[in-house]
């Protein structure tokens, strides 16, 4: 016979219970909080584990030492990392965290440089103009966000290719704004807080920080209610829905960050190279920084700087014989997703699950042969 | 008013080679689910073979037959290799759009490296003097090119309508248990699908190779035009596909003519933005096909 309820509620000896979750209490009255692009949540506790302060601590060491380190060219490609890093990072939200396959993170970095070269030494200030640099990607980036949010994923892609061409049309044709092909330079120094942007130095500690910046607000919105609506979108989007997820508002949130983070990218490039042309934007551009978010896999931002930063020193090295780079980059990805789907980190997550089932079975083998 | 009959008759023979195109790339969508990026690319290998055995004194008909033909065994080959270890996996469908992309980025390669950087050009199948009838003049050339794309666009068409194998590649795309519980293996489905389409694309490169020439980054221009063909006329379906692509070249000639040339290839990419967001099902499409369902 089962016992009574009583004699259940009597019984004080100590029962092994299940842990449950924490659940804050709101007062009744509150209203649910909302995380405005994640930063009401803590990306450090959701994430990496560690603060914002050590990291920043970590990045200002690293940008202390590498430049007296790095020899000039090895700079020079260590900052362009950074940009890429920056781009990536935001295509990393859009593709990686919202499942929208996008070839226009590069023209996203085009409206961005754009702004900066043709604003900046004559009407606006350094910041003023990474900020607008900022919005004009993040606008452009929407636009196609509001096609992408209505459409399956395929007429994206188409979306992106189109939207893609047409900025880098626009940026040739109209020559008499931005140079057409022969690109238009940039008017002035950049300083900014007594950092001299135009030296390799003081363009990586710029650098090295808003990457950090930029790493963080990712982590931030990866973890945020928003994020976490994305990812749920991407696994499975009817039960997302279901939940009260908001689609539209999901989609547009990613491109119009990841585009922001485009944007951004595409400013420091007018600061770094002093130059912009449409080549700097063309397809070989947004392959690169699909490339990168293929091999981060979906193991967070910090791989997608490490991708960057492995794959721009390859770019970079392969530039002398461009044809070789190019024929590398499309067996590449084709390798990379017929073997790795899931980026370095799963197939390293892989490799590594397959050793201990291996070591299993060699140590149930031996095991069994002494018995 | 003869302009503008001029500037119409010039956009005949394009439009029908970017209806070739969008054809193909709709056969494919329709039966796999798969955009092929590497379309276009495909085209500019089918030229670029005919263009190898003209060199070798082959008599041009048998290299444009050999330019189809390389064109549907490399299409073929790709699926059969890097494509098919992708079916059934977890958004396996986006990971093949990637993989597509990539194959145009190395077939480009390969080209360059095989054939050069420098553009070649292909003879022409038929004369390239014009002909004048009331003040507008056409060429047999443009004729030829015209009369060969519709016959094989509709060809398929018909094919895909009529067929069991036809009627069964459309049902794949839908649902692929289906179809081989009626005891046709998909993955034949896909072959086929992949080869037919590559066929069309050699087609279309060695009709448009002697009028824009042949060079390894020419396969974006190709596939673009195809794209936009593809969407205008409702992606999946074939003979809005053939209307998409008159439509565009049409239009993309009157924005030379009388707008300005610099802005004529944008008429393609506007239309791909403007159908995507006005009318996402273009002319004959199905809305359920292209609208996000959540």
């Amino acid at each position: 016979m089962p016992p009574s309820r009583a004699a259940a509620q009597d019984d004080t000896t100590p029962r092994p219970t299940r842990p449950t979750p924490e659940v804050p209490s709101a007062p009744s009255d509150a209203r649910p909080r909302r995380a405005v692009l994640g930063l009401g949540s803590r990306p450090g506790r959701g994430n990496s584990g560690r603060p914002l302060v050590i990291r920043f601590v970590a990045v200002a060491a690293l940008a202390q030492f590498v430049p007296s380190i790095a020899s000039t060219s090895n700079m020079l490609t260590i900052n362009l990392a950074c940009v890429y890093a920056v781009a990536a990072v935001g295509l990393n939200l859009i593709f990686g965290l919202g499942g929208l396959i996008s070839i226009a993170q590069g023209a996203v970095m085009a409206v961005g440089g754009y702004i900066t070269i043709l604003l900046f030494g004559k009407t606006l200030g350094l910041v003023p103009c990474l900020l607008l640099a900022g919005c004009g990607g993040g606008v452009a980036s929407l636009t196609m966000g509001l096609v992408g949010a209505r459409v399956k994923t395929h007429y994206f892609v188409l979306a992106s290719l189109a939207f893609a061409e047409v900025i880098v049309l626009v940026a040739t044709t109209m020559t008499g704004l931005t140079g057409g092909s022969n690109g238009t330079a940039l008017l002035g120094v950049p300083v900014l807080a007594g950092l001299n942007l135009s030296t390799n130095s003081g363009f990586f500690h710029f650098a090295s920080i808003l990457l950090l910046v930029v790493v963080y607000l990712a982590d931030a919105l990866r973890v945020s209610r928003g994020g976490l609506g994305l990812s749920a979108l991407t696994m499975n989007s009817y039960l997302a829905v279901a939940s009260g997820v908001n689609p539209l508002a999901s989609r547009a949130l990613a491109t119009t960050v990841g585009g922001v983070f485009g944007g951004i990218a595409g400013g420091m490039l007018a600061l770094l190279d002093g130059y912009l042309g449409p080549q700097n934007f063309d397809i070989p551009t947004a392959t690169l920084l699909l490339l990168i978010v293929v091999v981060a896999g979906r193991a967070g931002n910090g791989s997608v700087v490490i991708a960057t930063l492995i794959l721009t020193f390859l770019s970079q090295g392969l530039l002398t014989s461009p044809a070789v780079g190019q024929l590398v980059y499309g067996i590449g990805l084709i390798a990379l997703i017929i073997i790795a789907p899931g980026g370095v980190y799963a197939a390293t997550d892989w490799s590594r699950r397959r050793v201990v089932r291996w070591r299993g079975r060699v140590g149930y083998k031996s095991g069994g042969s002494h018995e | 008013m003869t302009l503008f009959i001029q500037t119409l008759v010039s956009a005949i023979a394009a439009g029908a080679v970017y209806g070739l195109l969008g054809v193909g790339i709709s056969l494919t969508y329709k039966t796999t689910g798969i955009i092929n990026f590497a379309h276009g690319q495909v085209a500019i290998f089918g030229g670029y073979v005919a263009f190898a055995l003209t060199e070798s004194h082959v008599p041009l008909g048998v290299a444009v037959v050999g330019g189809i033909a390389g064109a549907a065994l490399l299409s073929g080959a790709m699926e059969r290799t890097v494509l098919r270890p992708l079916y059934g996996r977890d958004r396996g469908v986006v990971g093949a759009i990637l993989i597509t992309f990539g194959v145009a980025v190395l077939l480009q390669e390969v080209t360059q490296l095989l054939w050069g950087s420098v553009p070649q050009t292909l003879g022409s199948l038929a004369s390239g003097n014009a002909w004048q009838i009331g003040g507008v003049s056409f060429t047999p050339s443009s004729l030829t090119i015209f009369l060969a794309a519709i016959v094989v666009s509709a060809a398929i068409v018909l094919g895909v309508e009529r067929t069991r194998i036809g009627r069964a590649m459309r049902g794949c795309a839908q649902d692929r248990e289906v179809v081989s519980l009626l005891g046709i293996p998909p993955e034949r489905l896909y072959l086929i699908a992949f080869t037919v389409a590559g066929a069309t694309a050699g087609l279309a490169g060695v009709l448009i190779a002697p009028s824009v020439g042949l060079a390894p980054g020419n396969g974006l221009e190709l596939v673009v035009p195809g794209f936009a063909a593809a969407v205008l006329g409702g992606f999946g379906s074939l003979p809005g596909a053939v209307l998409g692509g008159i439509l565009i070249a049409l239009l993309h000639n009157i924005v030379a003519v009388y707008i300005s040339s610099g802005y004529a290839d944008a008429v393609q990419y506007m239309a791909i933005i403007l159908v995507l967001l006005v009318r996402v099902r273009g002319l004959f499409g199905d809305e359920l096909e292209t609208v996000r369902s959540v």
